[in-house]
């Protein structure tokens, strides 16, 4: 009720600008048995103002009144007190009656003795327009005299300029203090008593409108909401608002794609991990590295999906910029802290791209430059309002820049990236849709004609969903997954080889929701994977080459998983999600299993059987329930508590022998030997809203507990390890970590500020002391960087500038030193400390951009915008990596720092 | 690798990286034992140096292990004690000692407050080396003078009876230099001058059908930065064989020495070779005791038939007018010079006027072998 009068006068305070003093007009005339409603018809029409008001309130007023000369204020007065009826009037013509809430004036410091009242906002808090359906009575289903029974209200939201469904979307209804959110294919249901409601529909980016609904019968309603053109209000991290309406997932942060544009990341260029890295939680290992961690996690630990497939490698170039083209994405959803029950397999985090559909109703599509790549997306309808597609690709033109330089070795180099998508959406009819989309992207890179370098990343997703009923919706989806690199190198002829790595996955995954009624919204699913790993293979390039074709043999495995999960709405301030998930996974042959003596460390002399397992024979079976577990308390209108608990398991892991990804790091599956990782996670966060909602703080605290993750033996080989299991050391850690948040999210000036204070410390797990690492003591990991401060500054001067800034302080990561140093054999060779045991100095940058839009003009034939950013305007040389060298017999070391002063970058985009 | 595509792309974002100096801080820095012991088939060879470690940032040679009592044991239980021949140095007596290939040994160190042992190596026979080659270079396309000459040696080497599969090289080079002047005393004008390798080249064959080392680079010499072709040049390249585990520890050695400690470089760690403490195991020892049969091969370049230029060198003289211009009086030597019958006195560096400094005056015995 609150935020529907409160947006309600929002809306009419900015809505007609009506001079004059609405209080000061005087009634005059005879009322005779004249219902409100008449009343209102009347001074409507008397005068210029506009009443709003609930039906339901008056219907009982019956009007005998006579008024000469009365002010309009206290003629409403007359009409309404004695009903306990509160309204407000506003100086721009309009009574808005407010039923049983007074609205408190700014500025009024003393509450009004009635605790129960609405603020009314400055005028300049937000900007809404408000379009005609707000003021008409939806009815769904005849008017009936029997109010008795549960209906269901189901259907999509979408955006009313694309057509594409709008995911996340509350749809709350006031009168019953729950709603529903739309899923990931912009469908909502919920059941409820039949009866009259004013339902508030608010989205990320999307205009929050109000629908007053006459629910008599089971029915649809299809919603479509604008998009909130003006980026006001559009840094917004999580959907939460300060009704407190929730869903109960506790550590999720969502990010739509106009936040990821305004953050000044790359060159240039929007990133949607870069701007992930600036959320509480989330830390790299250093600037331009692959992958990130969450809370502790390792970088494999993050199910990266895109069209529901998983990514295998999220980043170009290394880790300088990411895979996915941000032209193609709709918004982002990390999931740190409880995991929903319908995502497995990786036991950190869920970073979920939810990617767009294609413009149903005209054609459209972005483009743009940067000093890096060129960029072009286009979308349009090939069936209006039922088909859609979308066509994306991005390409990087450094080849053709080295080509140009005068210079021997760099013409003879290539460096490059591109990548593409493709989606197709397809209404069938109401019932059914058709999704086909594709992802291919591809890096290479040869230095000076020696050893050539190419990975490359292919999804296939084709997906199909269906509304049994409006309570239970469907969704099945067969995904495709292929992640390979290919190393060539012809610098010797008898030496010429390949060598390659590939994983496949491919899975079919059959989804449900079932919404029975208000109270439940019940997901349940079966997700059935199929993994190919090829771990390493060498093959002789060219025709003089000795060398011998080799392959580790392939890895197979069959993963299928169950899962049931419950949104329970227990008490109108109490939400519970309690969700089970089996995972299950069968290695499976051909493969020949090596069994070692448990009495010794693993290696090839400790072998002491060989047991080889016949196709599709299972060689090693894991079958691990996850329980997931959120609970959301709302303690007031304005905070809640939430709880999560969850564990987790992982069959797949990103073997690596450096500290960051490589790209000759690869995947292998769990098997007899190497045992699924797994996770536990506790989590308590306590959310607030201050000033009228438009600050928000949080505080989340988390405790994990990860098992088997695989770390590698020192100077063993990574490549065509054939008993990969004896270079494998297990770690545990534990890792714990409070973030604090401040959040500002409408306004001209919005942002937030983050700190997270956090420390993940491993030790090898392993009976054997010659297998430990720093003698079976705790270590921090890598990436364990205490102290994280991240600042996120917006300013919008007008609708054409804004500004946007980011400031991120960590601690420095941890790293091995040279503690010694000896001549050995002629050379001076260092003695290093135990692993981990001092850390690089802090890290410190901030970023500026400038966002300036060629013309406002929204039916403009193309929309230009051009970025001027600068990266580490403070020209900070953080470091990147430190390396020693021995010169003229002294070791010296040296920091590398790859932005080590102010790098200025234009870019350039166009809608059309 | 990562070291060339992050300049690579750091180039492309308009070359915004850079490499400073840096020195971390490092605190409580205990001396280790490091046992540098080379155990040959060859007369002469086998040697056990000790000394302890320094901290990084300390130039300089580190400090010898003095007084401790060495023996080297074989399998059949004799054992030879090694005697100090100068601090920290210690070797066997070549006339009563000689190993063989097929045989094991085994090294033990007392230091007076420890002792240390190694387990037993087998001495693994090595194969005969093919051939030791160059490839020859020319370039003028730039515009510097002199044009350049490059030289890149080769090894190939070949085991018919595919047994070694790991090998390790290490050469010597010998090169004759010249003065440029011809200051008395005149015999100390030409000097041979003998260098080490010092890179760390180790070869895996165990990959392969056959044993077959093909053009393993050695050493790459150019007249613009080494004045070592200027007359003539020889190299002479010993091939160990060792065993599977010894190419493990110079591997992990040649991962971490150079570069290290970058992103994409694997984690350094501790490396301790094969040799422990009995008293105290938990004791770190570095270095290692490494057991192998050796092969030699020499190799001649001559500069006569290419008639290679080089840069001028950088001795010059100075006429000594005044005492002003004898700058740094220990580093100079002062002659008389006679031109045209007019005797002048000059300064030149000492090292332009002595190659003794550098190598030894007096010609190798196989210095003539290329041309009998």
């Amino acid at each position: 009720m609150k935020i529907k009068i409160y947006i309600t006068v929002i809306l009419l305070t900015l809505f007609f600008r009506a001079e004059g003093q609405t209080e000061e007009l005087k009634i005059t005339g005879d009322f005779r048995n004249i219902s409100f409603a008449e009343f209102a018809a009347f001074i409507e029409s008397d005068f210029s103002v506009r009443v709003f008001y609930n039906p339901v309130w008056v219907k009982d007023i019956v009007i005998n009144i006579s008024f000469r000369e009365v002010s309009l204020r206290s003629a409403m007065e007359q009409l309404l007190l004695p009903d306990g009826i509160s309204f407000y009037i506003d100086k721009t013509g309009f009574i808005v009656l407010t039923g049983k809430y007074r609205v408190k004036e700014p500025g009024v410091t003393e509450p009004l003795s009635d605790t129960m009242y609405i603020y009314r906002p400055q005028d300049d808090t937000q900007q809404l327009t408000a379009s005609k359906d707000e003021f008409q009575i939806i009815e769904i289903g005849r008017p009936t005299d029997n109010m008795a029974g549960d209906v269901t209200i189901s259907g999509y939201m979408r955006n009313s300029e694309t057509g594409e469904p709008v995911i996340g979307a509350a749809f709350i209804v006031d009168e019953i203090k729950t709603g529903t959110m739309t899923n990931q294919y912009g469908y909502y249901s919920l059941t409820m008593p039949k009866g009259s409601y004013h339902a508030q529909i608010s989205c990320l980016g999307m205009k929050t409108i109000i629908r007053q609904i006459n629910l008599y019968a089971t029915g649809t309603l299809d919603i479509d909401l604008k998009e909130n053109l003006i980026p006001l209000g559009s840094v917004t991290v999580t959907t939460s608002g300060g009704y407190g309406f929730q869903k109960s997932m506790a550590g999720l942060e969502k990010l739509d794609i106009r936040t990821i544009k305004l953050i000044p990341s790359g060159m240039g260029e929007p990133d949607i991990i870069k701007t992930t890295l600036l959320l509480p939680g989330v830390q790299s290992v250093g600037e331009g590295s692959a992958g990130f961690h969450v809370r502790g996690g390792s970088s494999d630990q993050n199910l990266v999906l895109l069209y529901d497939a998983p990514v295998f490698n999220s980043s170009h170039f290394f880790g300088f910029f990411s895979a996915v083209n941000s032209d193609i994405i709709s918004d982002i959803a990390l999931y740190k802290g409880g995991i929903p029950a319908k995502y497995g397999g990786r036991i950190s985090s869920v970073l979920n791209i939810v990617a767009k559909d294609g413009n149903k109703k005209e054609f459209a599509g972005t483009g743009g430059i940067s000093p890096v790549t060129a960029h072009l997306m286009i979308e349009g309808p090939i069936i209006k309002d039922r088909t859609s597609f979308l066509l994306a690709g991005r390409s990087t033109y450094s080849n053709w820049v080295l080509k140009m330089i005068d210079d021997a070795q760099l013409k003879r180099s290539r460096i490059g990236f591109y990548d593409s998508n493709f989606r197709l959406v397809h209404e069938i009819n109401k019932q059914n849709n058709l999704e086909l989309s594709g992802y291919i992207s591809h890096d290479e890179f040869k230095f000076n004609n020696d050893t050539l370098y190419s990975y490359n990343n292919i999804i296939a997703s084709a997906k199909w969903r269906h509304i049994f009923t409006e309570k239970l919706f469907g969704v099945v989806s067969l995904n495709h997954s292929n992640y390979n690199y290919d190393i060539t190198s012809e610098s010797e002829k008898v030496f010429s080889f390949g060598l390659r790595h590939n994983i496949d996955y491919t899975d079919i995954k059959a989804h449900f929701t079932w919404y029975p009624n208000y109270r439940h919204q019940a997901d349940f699913g079966v997700d059935i994977g199929r993994y190919k790993v090829l771990p390493g293979e060498i093959y002789p390039a060219g025709d003089s080459s000795l060398v011998i074709p080799s392959a580790i043999q392939r890895q197979n495995a069959i993963s299928p998983s169950f899962f049931i999960s419950d949104e329970i709405n227990l008490l109108d301030n109490l939400n519970i999600n309690a969700g089970i998930r089996l995972s299950t996974f069968f290695s499976t042959g051909p493969s020949t299993v090596y069994i070692y003596h448990p009495g010794f460390p693993r290696s090839r002399s400790s072998i002491t059987d060989t047991i080889y397992y016949g196709r599709g024979k299972t060689a090693k079976r894991y079958i691990v329930p996850e329980l997931r577990l959120s609970v959301n308390y709302l303690i007031s209108n304005r905070s809640s508590v939430k709880l999560s608990y969850n564990n987790t398991a992982q069959f797949i892991h990103q073997i690596s022998n450096t500290a960051s990804i490589s790209p000759t790091d690869i995947w292998v599956l769990s098997d007899t030997h190497i045992k699924p990782q797994r996770g536990e996670q506790a989590a308590i966060g306590i959310y607030t809203s201050l000033l009228n909602n438009s600050l928000e703080l949080s505080v989340e605290g988390y405790y994990k507990r990860i098992k088997n993750i695989i770390d590698f033996k020192g100077g063993a080989s990574l490549l065509l390890n054939e008993n990969l299991e004896t270079d494998i050391v297990n770690l545990n850690g534990n890792a714990r970590g409070l973030e604090f948040m401040i959040r500002k999210s409408n306004g001209r000036m919005n942002g937030w500020l983050s700190y997270t204070y956090s420390s993940i410390m491993v030790r090898s797990a392993t009976p054997f002391p010659e297998e430990e690492i720093n003698s079976g003591a705790g270590f921090p990991a890598n990436y364990d960087k205490p102290h994280d401060l991240t600042l996120v500054f917006n300013y919008i001067f007008s609708r054409r500038i804004s500004f946007s800034s980011t400031y991120s302080y960590s601690t420095g990561r941890p790293i091995t030193y040279p503690v010694a140093a000896y001549n050995f054999g002629g050379n001076n060779i260092l003695h290093y400390s135990d692993r981990n045991q001092y850390r690089i100095p802090d890290y410190s940058r901030l970023d500026i951009a400038l966002t300036i839009d060629g013309n406002l003009k929204s039916k403009k034939l193309a929309h230009s915008t051009l970025t001027f950013s600068v990266i580490n305007l403070l020209g900070r040389e953080n470091v990147y990596s430190i390396y020693f060298k021995t010169e003229q017999n002294i070791v010296n070391g040296y920091k590398l720092s790859i932005f080590a002063r102010p790098i200025p970058s234009i870019s350039y985009t166009f809608k059309f | 690798m990562k070291r060339v595509v992050v300049p690579l792309i750091s180039f492309l974002l308009m070359t915004a990286s850079c490499i400073t100096k840096f020195t971390p801080e490092i605190e409580g820095y205990e001396n280790i034992l490091v046992v540098e012991a080379l155990l040959t088939d060859e007369y002469h060879s086998n040697y056990v140096r000790l000394s302890y470690t320094r901290p990084v940032d300390v130039s300089g040679i580190s400090s010898p292990v003095r007084g401790a009592s060495i023996f080297i044991e074989d399998d059949l239980g004799r054992k030879k004690y090694l005697y100090e021949k100068r601090p920290g140095y210690y070797i066997t007596d070549s006339l009563n000692f000689q190993a063989v290939s097929g045989r094991s040994y085994k090294l033990s160190i007392s230091t007076g407050s420890s002792d240390y042992e190694t387990p037993f190596i087998e001495m693994l026979e090595v194969p005969g080396i093919d051939s030791v080659f160059w490839e020859f270079e020319y370039s003028d396309e730039d515009i510097i003078w002199p044009p350049l000459y490059a030289y890149q040696i080769y090894l190939n080497t070949y085991d018919p009876t595919n047994t070694c599969r790991h090998f390790r090289w290490t050469y010597e080079e010998v090169y004759e230099y010249h003065l440029p002047f011809h200051y008395p005393p005149d015999s100390k004008r030409i000097c041979w001058i003998t260098e080490r390798s010092t890179d760390i080249m180790i070869n895996n064959s165990s990959a392969l059908e056959e044993v077959y080392v093909d053009r393993m680079p050695l050493i790459y010499l150019d007249n613009r930065k080494s004045e070592k072709l200027r007359y003539k040049y020889s190299i002479n390249v010993k091939q160990h064989s060792i065993t599977a585990d010894e190419y493990l520890y110079w591997d992990r050695v040649k991962k971490i020495s150079g570069e290290i400690g970058g992103l994409y470089d694997p984690i350094p760690m501790p490396i301790e070779g094969n040799i422990y403490s009995t008293t105290d195991p938990s004791e770190s020892v570095l270095g290692y005791f490494s057991v192998s049969s050796v092969e030699s091969s020499r190799l001649f370049i001559q500069n006569d038939t290419i008639k290679m230029d080089f840069a001028g060198q950088y001795c010059i003289t100075d006429t000594l007018q005044t005492l002003d211009n004898i700058a740094g009086i220990g580093t100079h030597i002062f002659v008389l010079d006679e031109i045209d019958e007019v005797g002048f006195l000059v300064s030149i560096w000492e090292k332009c006027a002595d190659c003794t400094l550098f190598g030894s005056n007096i010609e190798p015995l196989f210095w003539n072998d290329d041309i009998k």
